[in-house]
Order: C-alpha cells, then sequence, then structure tokens
C-alpha cells in the first residue's frame, strides 16, 4: 500500500467513526496545509521520503512501516516514469522524473525487476508488467 | 571460453562511503557515467578482476557477489534451477547492451549471471 492509499484509509476510518470529520480536521491532526492533503489524497502532489517520515508519528507507523511507505512509493514513481511517452532507459533521467536519488532509483529499479513488475526487454525497452499506484 | 568470473560487486547500504572507502584505500578509480548510475571499479592492473559497487534496500544486508560471464543466461539459469539454484532477478537486458541475472545457489550465496555488450 503507498502513503497515499493508507492517508485516504485512515481518513475513511476515522470519518465512518464521526461522519462530520472533515479533511481540514485531517490535515490539522498532521500538521499540514488542507490543500496540500487534498493535493496529496487526489495523487497530484508526491509525498517525499522525508514528509512520510515527518507524517510517520501521527499516524503511529514505526520505522519499519515508514521503511516500506518509502519503498512503495519510490516503486510507484519509478514505475510511472517508465510509462512516460518520452520514457528513456536510463537511471538518472528516472530520477530526473521521480524526483528520487539516484541510488534510491535504482534500488526500486532491482526490487521492481526482482518482483517481475519491469522486464528490462532490451537495452531500450523496459516493460510494465502492471499498471503504476498514484504516489 | 569457459565460464570465467568476470567481476566483482559490492552491494552496500551506503555505495557513496564503501566507494570512497575503497578509493582512498587502494586509488580505485570509479566511473559512474553509464545509463544506471552504475559505479563501475577500475583497481588499475591488468591482474584480476575489476568490480562495480550497487545500493542495498535499507531492509538489505551488505554483501559481496560474483559475476560469471555465460554465452546463454537464459540456458545457464535452466541449468542452474535443475541444479537447485533460485533465481532473484531475472534476466535483464541492461541499457548499455550487457546482460544479467541474480541467482541465489543452494547455500543462499547470491551471484550474477553475466553476459558482455556485443558490439
Amino acid at each position: 500500500m503507498t502513503f497515499r492509499r493508507l492517508l485516504q484509509t485512515e481518513f475513511d476510518r476515522r470519518r465512518s467513526a464521526n461522519r462530520r470529520y472533515s479533511l481540514r480536521a485531517f490535515a490539522r491532526s498532521l500538521s499540514i496545509d488542507h490543500s496540500a492533503l487534498s493535493q496529496i489524497l487526489r495523487g497530484k502532489r508526491r509525498l517525499t521520503a522525508r514528509s512520510v517520515r515527518a507524517l510517520a508519528p501521527k499516524l503511529a507507523l514505526d520505522a519499519a512501516a515508514v521503511a516500506e511507505h518509502c519503498a512503495a512509493g519510490n516503486d510507484a514513481a519509478v514505475l510511472r516514469a517508465i510509462g512516460r511517452p518520452n520514457f528513456r532507459a536510463d537511471s538518472r533521467w528516472l530520477s530526473a522524473m521521480s524526483g528520487i536519488p539516484l541510488d534510491q532509483v535504482n534500488v526500486a529499479l532491482q526490487r521492481l525487476l526482482r518482483t517481475g513488475v519491469v522486464v528490462m526487454q532490451s537495452r531500450e525497452t523496459w516493460i510494465r508488467t502492471v499498471e503504476a499506484e498514484r504516489g | 571460453m569457459g565460464n570465467p568470473v568476470v567481476q566483482w560487486q559490492i552491494v552496500a547500504k551506503d555505495p557513496e562511503a564503501v566507494t570512497r572507502f575503497y578509493s582512498a584505500l587502494f586509488g580505485w578509480k570509479v566511473n559512474a557515467n553509464n545509463a544506471l548510475g552504475y559505479r563501475a571499479v577500475e583497481t588499475g592492473n591488468g591482474r584480476g578482476i575489476n568490480g562495480g559497487v550497487w545500493p542495498s534496500p535499507p531492509e538489505g544486508h551488505n554483501l559481496v557477489q560474483l559475476f560469471v560471464e555465460v554465452d546463454d543466461i537464459d540456458a545457464a539459469l535452466a541449468k542452474a534451477a535443475t541444479l537447485g539454484a533460485t533465481v532473484i532477478v531475472p534476466k535483464s537486458e541492461l541499457p548499455d547492451g550487457d546482460a544479467l541475472a541474480i541467482v541465489l545457489d543452494p547455500a543462499g550465496l547470491s551471484f550474477g549471471m553475466y553476459r558482455p555488450a556485443r558490439e
């Protein structure tokens, strides 16, 4: 699960407990701007590893869960970049497109290859076997 | 041609620090000017083999792998499977023209099956 989906799930959980619970209230509890939170939930704003780490304590997430969400976010961002029409089989290009540091791009790439989500079919053709999830 | 060990690879949680350490210790030259930004290491002598440094995920371990050159990675993987090996990373055609698969031997040691770029 990406961190965005985790936020959405947590927001839905709180709303089901209190139908008057608003996005503004959720944003206040996370100490972030409500419009930024809205953009994050709609997939219009990318969550950086730094922001995931900052939000984690407010959602009672431990270090392992944070690492898992950062990895899922990186994988999704790299996967989206691979799907771009102007894709280049180049980790530096992926880094520039995804905003993720080069080493983290390569870690994500290895994970995607290992799980079969990406296949390097030829030196210029990388196949995505699943669609990218919004980060 | 046989199946020579053609490269070593350090997989490190902090690849930059590892690279700095060995460069400072042995004067090894590092060149990451390639499509994957791979830290290719030249040890500076015709003898021995060169290597490289690759990042490990945070939950992984620091380790060293050997890359064995094969003519046909698919055939080598099939044979390895009959001998009890497990494929970790399937054959991947890398952007610079070489190809690689990572395999776990029956003892649990990982190594690479490597095919250099064809001119």
